[in-house]
């Protein structure tokens, strides 16, 4: 105890603690750099990849990362995945701490709003004859997916169309006229009522597309409208929105459409695969999923119009783009050109998340898979009737689908006059548009 | 070492008497001084940079356009304004958490103060009583708790089936927008074991000579409650409540689950820290959000201090004249 003068004591302290604290300080400070090249033994690099979907897709694409590996020696390449709803807040965090992944999977929903910020990188530096990504090669109705300007900040990895799944034997059994051929809505409305009086209301002929985006846009299209604009805002007022609330309010009330109740009690599964609904507006990549939770096949049906347009379109389902702070994009782009154009990965891939971008990939899936060919001949015989590709939805986009549901939960359920709804939609809408 | 301990024991005499000391050298309690916020600098380094300054930036942050990405640009006053006068989504989700604080919190305390009277008598297993009704509170808060609340209060469940068997039938609870609130309220009581053992702990403070008072001035024991229990409780009470109903007004966890995070259905669960959470982080208007915040910080100071100055009337300290 004696060995040092108490006065001394504090000082002491003081010192290491200065010197503790200017450690860690030094390291919070390293920390904040710009993020530098650093090469692995032998000279290779590896690139962080993030992306939404469930174990099963995680395999798939696993696969392909084999394949590119196998080719690229000196890429190595390491996933991350989360499901759709948690990877956004997880990629923003990751993005504004500086620290995103250097490839990342995009939905088309929110290229804009990642696109306008600095996020993505542009690679159109990195596209072109003699370059690492190969675009000429993508499908027709693809060629701008991805483009905000003249900044190429994603690549289209898939695509896809609405269609109007349902359950054929279900319509078979209530005797209703299944949606093989193009038919209005109130006669499809007609037939949808039949299979809800057939099995007593236990379950509805078609789930509210009123509910969803999907459901607004596509019907908004076939009016002739957009559901945005190229400026970013809504393509359409509060007239068409009425016309559209009341339409399917209608038909909710007659019971040709489910309740609000049906899909709530459905979650976290969908109506259609929990046995409430006979059909409903889907993305048709999901037809052999969606059977399979149903436990009975699922067709792929036109979707009903008024109009002399179809409303749907090709969709990017799903974009590629690399991080802007990424310091490897040379090897990002030949990753994303691997993916978007090697036919080992469309083959692998199948229509899991959808069509393949590009020609020198079509083709090259097995068509042994029912649900690949059920995708494919839908595709098919819709591509006559699709038209061009809207533009992305505005900044905030995605966001004002969460507040449409809500106000449509609340009309709905009666608790709110379909003026008022309106009024509320677009109220929101111009508190999450940026 | 005799030196360090004088200095010790001089500081706590000096401070509790609050007394000016006469005695001690100031030089020597400056060193002491010293050493202690030597050893106090994690502490305080941490509030500092985990708590005062997130704060502090979220001030900032309230009064700017910031999308996580691009710099924050300073917009002064707009984000409060549109708060208060052109978001229709607040007005919905305030009026939402107002009728959630305004029920769960009593009721949870009255369940707390109940169980705690029944647990306060002398029987056997009484420490298994204390430890099985803590229980849900230690796991109460999680996600797990609040899937199996989904699944008691969905349509044909037991809580429809039980309640169906009365002639009661209100349908799901979680689907239905009248009652989903009360499912979370229902979730909020079930967790009422900390308040229950501050009461616990309070009980047992209560001088046993005043029952015996009352007793033999012939009082009853719903009188005892009354005149006895109640007002030498109320400090705790006042306390709970003040704690209880900010949690009540934070309350996110379990709506957020329950609902799927969707606030539904048509809204009814959509609490206003939900709104705040959904615009920062799924549609990144952080400097809205955050504004949303000071809003939310500032109206729970305001209510707890409307409680602090009434409960002037209702409060009884034990040892003080009235």
């Amino acid at each position: 105890m004696g060995s040092a003068a108490p006065s001394r004591r504090p000082l002491t302290r003081r010192t290491t603690l200065s010197a503790l604290l200017a450690t860690g300080l030094g390291a919070a400070l390293t920390a904040c750099g710009e993020p530098s090249r650093s090469v692995g033994a032998g000279g290779t690099v590896t690139l962080r990849y993030f992306f939404w979907g469930d174990s099963g897709r995680a395999d798939l694409i696993n696969q392909c990362i084999t394949a590119f590996e196998r080719e690229h020696p000196k890429i190595k390449v390491k996933t991350s995945f989360a499901a759709f709803d948690s990877f956004w807040p997880k990629l923003s965090t990751a993005a504004a701490g500086g620290n995103p992944p250097d490839v990342m999977h995009i939905d088309y929903a929110w290229i804009r709003t990642l696109g306008e910020h600095g996020v993505l990188a542009d690679l159109a530096a990195h596209t072109g004859p003699g370059k690492e990504i190969d675009a000429a090669t993508l499908v027709p109705s693809l060629r701008t997916a991805g483009l905000i300007g003249d900044r190429r900040v994603g690549l289209p990895l898939s695509h896809n169309s609405v269609s109007l799944m349902y359950d054929a034997k279900a319509w078979a059994a209530a005797g209703a006229r299944p949606p093989t051929a193009p038919m209005g809505w109130d006669t499809f409305m007609e037939q949808s009522l039949k299979v809800t009086r057939h099995s007593k209301r236990k379950q509805f002929g078609m789930d509210n597309p009123g509910q969803n985006y999907m459901g607004v846009e596509t019907w908004m299209r076939q009016q002739g409208l957009q559901m945005w604009t190229e400026k970013g805002g809504l393509g359409f007022g509060h007239d068409d929105m009425r016309r559209y609330f009341t339409q399917v309010d209608g038909w909710r009330a007659e019971g040709a459409l489910a309740g609000p109740d049906v899909v709530l009690e459905s979650l976290p599964g969908y109506p259609i695969t929990t046995g409430r609904v006979a059909s409903y507006l889907e993305w048709d990549n999901q037809v052999g999923g969606r059977s399979e939770m149903r436990g009975s096949k699922l067709s792929l049906g036109l979707v009903p119009t008024d109009t002399s347009r179809s409303g749907i379109y090709a969709k990017p389902g799903m974009l590629m783009s690399a991080a802007a702070k990424s310091p490897y994009l040379s090897e990002a782009a030949q990753f994303i050109n691997f993916m978007i154009n090697d036919r080992q990965v469309a083959k692998i891939l199948g229509t899991n998340i959808g069509m393949p971008p590009t020609t020198s990939q079509e083709g090259a899936a097995a068509v042994t898979d029912p649900a690949v060919r059920q995708v494919q001949t839908y595709e098919k015989q819709v591509a006559a009737r699709l038209s061009p590709t809207p533009p992305p939805p505005a900044d905030g986009g995605a966001s004002l689908n969460v507040y449409l549901q809500r106000v449509a939960e609340k009309l709905f359920y009666g608790r709110i006059s379909v003026d008022h709804a309106v009024e509320l939609f677009f109220d929101q809408s111009k508190v999450v548009l940026a | 070492m005799a030196s360090t301990t004088t200095t010790d024991a001089a500081i706590p005499r000096a401070r509790r008497g609050g007394a000016p000391s006469t005695a001690p050298a100031p030089k020597r309690r400056r060193t002491n001084d010293r050493a202690a916020y030597v050893f106090l600098t994690p502490w305080m380094l941490g509030a500092a940079v985990l708590t005062l300054a997130p704060m502090l930036f979220s001030l900032y942050m309230s009064f700017t356009d910031y999308n996580l990405f691009d710099a924050p640009r300073w917009i002064g006053l707009a984000n409060y304004k549109r708060i208060l006068f052109d978001d229709p989504e607040v007005r919905d989700t305030v009026g939402v958490t107002l009728l959630y604080v305004v029920v769960a919190t009593p009721l949870k305390l009255i369940a707390a103060l109940g169980v705690a009277l029944l647990l306060h008598t002398r029987r056997k297993g009484r420490n298994f009583y204390r430890a099985a009704f803590y229980m849900p509170s230690l796991i109460g808060a999680s996600v797990g708790a609040a899937i199996v609340w989904r699944l008691l209060f969905s349509t044909g469940s037991v809580v429809d089936r039980f309640l169906g068997a009365f002639g009661v039938h209100t349908g799901g609870w979680i689907s239905n927008p009248d009652w989903s609130l009360m499912s979370l309220v229902a979730l909020s009581i079930w967790q009422f074991g900390a308040p229950m053992v501050i009461f616990l702990a309070a009980l047992q403070q209560i001088p046993r000579d005043l029952y015996e008072a009352a007793e033999i001035d012939g009082a009853g024991p719903w009188r005892r409650f009354l005149s006895v229990t109640v007002p030498m409780l109320s400090p705790v009470i006042f306390f709970n409540l003040v704690l209880e109903m900010v949690h009540a007004f934070q309350m996110f966890n379990s709506a957020f689950v329950l609902s799927n995070g969707t606030g539904g259905p048509a809204g009814s669960t959509h609490v206003y820290s939900m709104y705040l959470y959904e615009l920062g982080f799924n549609d990144f208007r952080m400097g809205y959000a955050a504004a949303l915040t000071w809003v939310l910080l500032l109206v729970v100071g305001i209510v707890t201090a409307v409680l602090f100055k009434t409960s002037g009337r209702w409060v009884h300290y034990a040892g003080e004249e009235k």
